[in-house]
């Protein structure tokens, strides 16, 4: 279908007149950026909030902020305004900066976006007992772009950290492809604090080989319009846990976006997203499988709760399952509310102040997801950052 | 201690308590009985100032001083307890985390020392012992999973540990069996003192052999249409409600 010609706004003008002549170059021009009339960013208007003129970032300029995440001797990764900073590496890991591979990606623009950055590949072998720390630090108002490429090799093991620390209002958009071979096990957690003034597109391209093991956490926090987009596709065997958490306040807007391809049989999905929204901030949660006819014996759960602490707050949940099989266990839930009046009644009642009983059911909510993750030091840190983030 | 006057309380516009007055002095146990829907529970909730209980007209003291406007947990530091009549179960809270942080709040808003956590296990091991919970229950999320029962016995370890001024029983002894209603027997004729109050809710005789009230009274229609010694327990269990609620209406 030939549509009328868009009218670009002064970002997308300076934005397309920059790229590369390519097939990117070309799918964007004739989309333009995804919102309010693309289907899949119906409720993340990336169109307007990236409106005004932007031009590329500069180089960082702050100094390195506290980590919110501290695990106990990880290699540590920085990656500033979209620049790579590489440490010393220790045996069992191979980290490479490489030239940028354009692909055009379907239904995912931005990601194609940023396939225009260089990429960082990490290439790990065995078990390598060292978690990986990738730190991106954004600040300034400009736009940059990175890309990450983790290969856990079959049978090994990693634990990969990832944080979108951001001051100021720049548009950072990454790109994490992950594949993870046969047989091969991956604990993920991705960490983003508050970032009020910024727009934040995270895409993640996941390849779940046969019987490789995803433990995956996000915890977020939020800004003017942030994305994460997860798109896996799960082989034979696999076993995922896709879980998010997110708590936002202000005018904060968070897009969890998951869609899962089950290309094999005996795959195993269990999604468990809850978020809380506060003053006048905008939860997003879309969630897809997608079983193909031969993902038989496929067992996929998908479950999102909202908590709404205000009149002004609001939840956009699209959980969707597509089944083409017949032999399979597929389920979703979906809740958004109040806290419960009779809980809160009933803690006060025992002494403890309004804000007291409200921190003390927020946390229980949340605490569902974050009892999910399985190191207890990452836990303790990620249940610090959520109780720090207002109530 | 605690006054009631001439308490009206409509619930969406519905007048559920009308002109109620009731008034228990430091160190007696008064029970109210009454049918189904006269009001009991409403009474509770509005003496512990349960959002959407506000009084249209009346006044509810204790020790002199007004109760409402203040917020519930204003009144529990003053010495409010409420024992449920079906307490709520929450998933995440861990139960001795909150009950020390609760007892605290209370004593900070009291200008009274922090019970350090070590002291506070002591006690809180004690009275767990006297209600019959076992810590394994104790180191779940608060109420998660209990019966019936044991959210009761819970309400009497609470009961215990905040030592209240007032307490006010919603019919604690409903889904209870006889060794549970010997046990809440104990707990409050261990508290009874001559500073200290309370009101017990129930439909049934049973609890006050095991607590012996001082007064009975018979709530119905939203009023207290009767009152009497300890003896008034038989008579209802005897006659019913019908010879008292003829009688105000």
């Amino acid at each position: 279908m030939v549509g009328a010609p868009i009218t670009y706004t002064a970002f997308e003008d300076r934005l397309f007149s920059g790229l590369p002549e390519g097939e990117i170059a070309e799918a964007l021009r004739s989309r333009g950026l995804p919102g309010r009339r693309t289907e899949a960013w119906k409720w993340s208007d990336l169109r307007a909030a990236l409106r005004e003129e932007r031009a590329a970032s500069v180089a960082y300029a702050g100094s390195d902020p506290a980590s919110p995440l501290e695990p106990e001797g990880a290699l540590v990764l920085f990656c500033r305004n979209g620049e790579w900073d590489l440490p010393e590496l220790p045996d069992g890991v191979r980290v490479s900066l490489d030239a940028p591979r354009p692909t055009v990606l379907p239904d995912a623009d931005l990601a194609s976006l940023a396939t225009t950055a260089r990429v960082l590949t990490i290439e790990v072998d065995g078990t390598f007992g060292t978690p990986i720390l990738i730190r991106r630090l954004s600040d300034g108002s400009g736009t940059h772009a990175d890309r990450v490429s983790l290969r856990v090799a079959p049978h090994g093991r990693a634990t990969l950290y990832e944080t979108h620390e951001i001051t100021g209002a720049p548009f950072p958009n990454s790109l994490t492809e992950i594949v993870l071979g046969e047989g091969a096990s991956l604990t993920r957690l991705v960490v983003q604090p508050p970032a009020s003034e910024a727009v934040l597109v995270h895409t993640s391209l996941l390849d779940v080989c046969e019987d490789a093991e995803l433990n995956q956490s996000a915890l977020t926090l939020g800004g003017a319009l942030v994305r994460h987009e997860n798109r896996l596709v799960q082989h034979t065997d696999s076993r995922v846990r896709l879980d998010a958490l997110y708590k936002l306040s202000g005018q904060r807007h968070c897009d969890t976006t998951t869609h899962v391809d089950y290309a094999g049989t005996g795959a195993e999905t269990r999604q468990l997203v809850k978020g809380v929204a506060l003053d006048r901030a905008r939860g997003v949660f879309q969630g897809k499988f997608h079983v193909d006819r031969g993902a038989q014996k496929t067992d996929a759960q998908m479950s999102h709760h909202a908590l709404l602490l205000s009149q002004g707050a609001s939840v956009n949940a699209k959980p969707e399952l597509e089944i083409y099989a017949d032999d399979v266990e597929c389920a979703h839930g979906n809740t958004a509310g109040a806290l419960d009046p009779e809980a809160m009644f009933y803690l006060r009642q025992r002494g403890l102040s309004e804000e007291a009983a409200r921190g003390l059911l927020i946390d229980a909510f949340a605490g569902e997801v974050l009892a999910r993750v399985g190191d207890e030091g990452m836990r303790a840190q990620l249940e610090r950052l959520f109780r720090e983030a207002s109530n | 201690m605690l006054n009631i006057e001439n308490l009206t309380v409509e619930i969406e516009g519905n007048p559920i308590l009308d002109s109620l007055s009731l008034s228990v002095p430091a160190g007696e146990v008064h029970a109210i009985m009454g049918p189904n829907g006269s009001g009991k529970s409403t009474l509770s909730y509005t003496v512990a100032g349960r959002p959407g209980y506000e009084p249209v007209s009346g006044d509810v003291t204790l020790d002199g001083e007004s109760l409402i406007g203040l917020e519930p947990d204003e009144r529990a530091a003053k010495g409010v307890f409420l024992s449920f009549q079906s307490p709520v179960a929450i998933p995440g809270v861990a139960t001795m985390n909150f009950l020390r942080t609760a007892l605290n709040a209370q004593r900070a808003a009291r200008g009274e020392d922090e019970v350090s956590s070590a002291d506070f296990l002591k006690v809180f091991r004690t009275h767990a012992q006297t209600v019959g919970l076992t810590p394994d229950k104790l180191k779940r999320p608060f109420n998660d999973g209990f019966s019936g029962g044991e959210k009761k016995r819970m309400e009497m370890l609470q009961l215990a540990l905040f030592q209240p001024r007032f307490a006010i029983m919603d019919e604690t002894d409903s889904g209870l069996d006889i060794d549970a209603l010997r046990m809440v027997g104990r707990v409050v004729n261990e508290l009874r003192s001559p500073d200290r109050g309370f009101l017990v809710i129930t439909h049934y005789q049973r609890l006050l052999e095991h607590v012996r009230p001082d007064r009975i009274h018979v709530l119905a229609g939203g009023r207290i249409v009767h009152s009497g010694g300890p003896e008034l327990a038989a008579e209802l269990e005897e006659g019913g409600y019908e010879q008292f609620t003829a009688e105000a209406a």
